[in-house]
């Protein structure tokens, strides 16, 4: 009896392998790898990549580990659809580096691979990535910094550049995604209102609830706090949520801004109880690997770094957001790496290294922490 | 509120008179709370915002969700048991809750176009309760472990609520009765005790009713400290103590992933993060061992506030975020370390403590 069953198994799949490679030229069969599907920001992202397969007709296998920080099984996912026979995958590695056997797994079969959501290269340069799809988080965050000096203006009646204010951060956990988007944050201030001060910043692990709870207590620390930014939004919808309670108005006491633009965030932008919010548009970054497959399998040559728009969304523009109106075509772009610096270099004309050197990277992580210990210092 | 277990343990200790072992024993008998008093006097002169009436609001509204999960892990822990699926439970309940009031479970309802909140609330709590219980009833009529059933429930409920919502957070007004479970009762100029502390509180007062003063809670003092076999033996309905024990940690979690949900106004399935670990350290630091038996509830409460104050005084002295974790660590272990220590289970730190005597 198991032996039958076996059998029949065993006949099943390989008439499944069969009726992957019978397709005819145009049908596909692609694979796409969150790192988990535990946020809207990625099953938006999935709902975007799914339509438009759908247009094209192929077929579209998406598979993500349980959590976000088990980089073991996201290997394991990626070797598993390259084992179905996907002739191309799209992948959202989070552990950088730690994604690199996955890749070398899909150049060993010839397979197209792409990055999504992430345009730091891998330091393996010896590793064949077709292209990496995505926004730049420093430039985003610069821009939401510039948006929320005019909050801080309209506030104070003051000139935006002479303004003064107190801006409290709210930090994602400990890495590049966090610490792109405070840089960006925080030279965006200095650029557009250098009288704002950042009067502390401190983890709250991405979730609401922590957000909450630290904010409650850097009110108790720095009454006036203008703004509350987080790297992302459910941390500074915490932190709104925190300070009303605590008997302040947002939008006239003080401002909640942050990153990603889900869609409980921008409900709370509609009802007035958010104050900005960086808008990646992740449904149409979705659009943008299928288009950019389609775009290889066609042999065509595509940018190492696509370069994905994010505008600053607020309850004016959030309609236009809304109907795709702000999205505009991505660009060849620029990596993003762990340097402190902008992703897209000041200097039109400067032409950046195509990687992110990493002793270069060393040198300059080591500057950062030095500053940032002197900065804690004059705060003690 | 000094427990019966404890007394006996302070009696074989007398014998030997050295100051060292009295000061021992009596540091842990009172310990979790000595720690707990050095922590909040430390961060009163360190740190003056800690000291407004607000922070202290702010500090018991932390500790009240945590609070109420912990007083259910310690029923469960005195038994000799453990349930690991109370931060799944408080998630679930949010969500369950969230989408009931909201009538979609589409991410940014606002809308309120469900069942009244209140309705709302009974049935989540009713559907805690019911899988409390059944995890009991798995545990005890077909004797599967603890620790796997619960594990089991913790995947089942976090993926039911991860499903439901889609990884996104369903957001609620809040009207009716979760306006009254967020509000705060005035009491003097700027001091307001949080309704979800008095909650948790009334559920501490309840607790220590039952624990130490009904037939219920001897026999749950019984079963734990490898008592079960004998507990059968003396005539005790064993199975029946132990399905309602978690069915009570069920109820008890639910009931905090209704506060934390009305609090966040958003039902996601994140909003009972790290509250398993939590509240079993707690109880441990609160004075109960992980083999049950003794221990009691108010030593929970008193395992919450320290670690909730540590929590909190970090984010106060400015310690960078990425150490806070250690921190955390560190108490915990120096917090059993004195739960041995006061036992006298190990014998080479015994004999540390009566030498002197001799």
């Amino acid at each position: 009896m198991v032996r039958k069953i076996t059998v029949v198994l065993a006949a099943l799949m390989l008439l499944s392998v069969g009726v992957i490679h019978a397709q005819d030229e145009e049908t596909r069969t692609v694979g796409f790898v969150p790192p988990a599907l535990t946020s809207p920001f990625h099953v938006a992202m999935v709902d975007g990549a799914q339509a438009r397969a759908d247009e094209l007709g192929w077929e579209l296998i998406v598979q993500a580990p349980a959590s976000e920080g088990d980089f073991q099984a996201f290997v394991t996912t990626v070797e598993q659809l390259l084992e179905t026979g996907v002739e191309a995958i799209s992948i959202n590695p989070i552990g950088t580096d730690s994604a690199v056997t996955a890749v070398q797994s899909a150049n060993d079969r010839g397979v197209p691979i792409l990055a999504h959501n992430f345009i730091t290269p891998f330091s393996d340069t010896s590793l064949d990535v077709a292209s990496y799809i995505g926004y730049d988080q420093w430039g985003g965050a610069e821009a939401l910094a510039a948006h929320t000096c005019e909050l801080i203006a309209s506030k104070t009646g003051e000139d935006v550049e002479a303004t003064s204010g107190e801006v409290y951060v709210l930090l994602g956990i400990d890495s590049i995604f966090s610490r792109r988007r405070t840089g960006g944050f925080e030279a965006g201030l200095a650029n557009t209102c250098p009288n704002v001060e950042v009067v502390g910043q401190q983890s709250a692990e991405w979730l609401r609830t922590r957000g909450q709870e630290v904010a409650g207590i850097a009110l108790q620390q720095s009454p006036e706090i203008d703004v509350f930014y987080g790297n992302s939004d459910e941390m500074a919808i915490g932190a709104a949520l925190a300070a009303t309670d605590l008997g302040l108005t947002i939008n006239e006491d003080f401002f909640a801004v942050g990153i990603d633009g889900n869609e409980p965030t921008l409900d709370l932008l509609e009802a007035g109880e958010f104050s900005a919010t960086l808008g990646v548009d992740p449904f149409r970054m979705g659009v943008t690997v299928i288009d950019t497959m389609a775009a290889i399998f066609e042999g065509e040559d595509v940018p190492q770094i696509i370069l994905t728009p994010s505008t600053v969304v607020t309850p004016d523009n959030l309609e236009s957001y809304l109907a795709g109106e702000l999205w505009t075509d991505p660009v060849a772009g620029f990596p993003e790496c762990d340097n402190g610096e902008p992703t897209v270099p000041e200097d039109p004309d400067a032409e950046p290294p195509m990687t992110c050197d990493e002793e270069m990277m060393e040198e300059d992580m080591d500057e950062d922490m030095s500053e940032e210990d002197m900065e804690a210092s004059d705060e003690g | 509120m000094v427990d019966a277990t404890q007394d006996t343990r302070s009696a074989t200790g007398n014998q030997s008179a050295s100051p060292l072992a009295t000061a021992g024993r009596i540091l842990g008998n009172a310990g979790p709370y000595l720690i707990l008093g050095l922590m909040v006097a430390i961060l009163w002169v360190l740190a003056p915002p800690f000291r407004s009436p607000t922070s202290l609001g702010l500090l018991v509204l932390e500790a009240a969700a945590i609070g109420i999960v912990s007083a259910g892990q310690t029923y469960v822990i005195m038994t000799g048991g453990i349930d690991l699926s109370v931060e799944a439970m408080v998630s679930f309940a949010g969500v369950l809750c969230a989408i009931l009031i909201a009538g979609s479970n589409v991410a940014g309802g606002q809308i309120a176009e469900g069942i009244p909140a209140s309705l709302a609330v009974l049935i989540a709590l009713g559907a805690g309760l019911a899988i409390g219980l059944f995890q009991g009833a798995l545990i005890t009529w077909l004797r599967m472990n603890p620790l796997i059933v619960t594990l089991g429930f913790r995947s089942i409920l976090l993926g039911v609520a991860l499903v439901a919502t889609n990884g996104a957070g369903i957001n609620i007004q809040r009207e009716g009765v979760l306006d009254f479970l967020t509000s705060n009762i005035p009491i003097a100029d700027g001091w307001r005790i949080p309704m979800p502390f008095v909650v948790a509180l009334v559920i501490y007062a309840v607790s220590w009713v039952i624990l130490r003063h009904t037939r219920f809670g001897r026999y749950t003092y019984a079963i734990g400290g490898g008592g079960e076999e004998a507990s059968r033996l003396s005539g005790i309905n064993v199975n029946s103590v132990k399905i309602w024990i978690y069915g009570i940690s069920g109820l008890l979690s639910a009931i905090a992933g209704v506060l934390v949900m009305a609090r966040l106004r958003s039902g996601a399935y994140q909003n009972g993060t790290n509250m398993t670990l939590i509240s079993v350290a707690a109880v441990v630091i609160g004075g109960t061992p992980l083999t049950g038996g003794k221990g009691g509830i108010w030593g929970t409460l008193a395992g919450v506030f320290i670690i909730r104050v540590v929590s909190q005084g970090m984010v106060y002295l400015r310690v960078p975020s990425n150490a806070q974790e250690i921190v955390l660590g560190v108490i915990i272990v120096i917090a059993v370390l004195l739960d041995v220590i006061r036992q006298g289970e190990v014998p080479w730190l015994r004999l540390r403590l009566r030498q002197p005597a001799s």
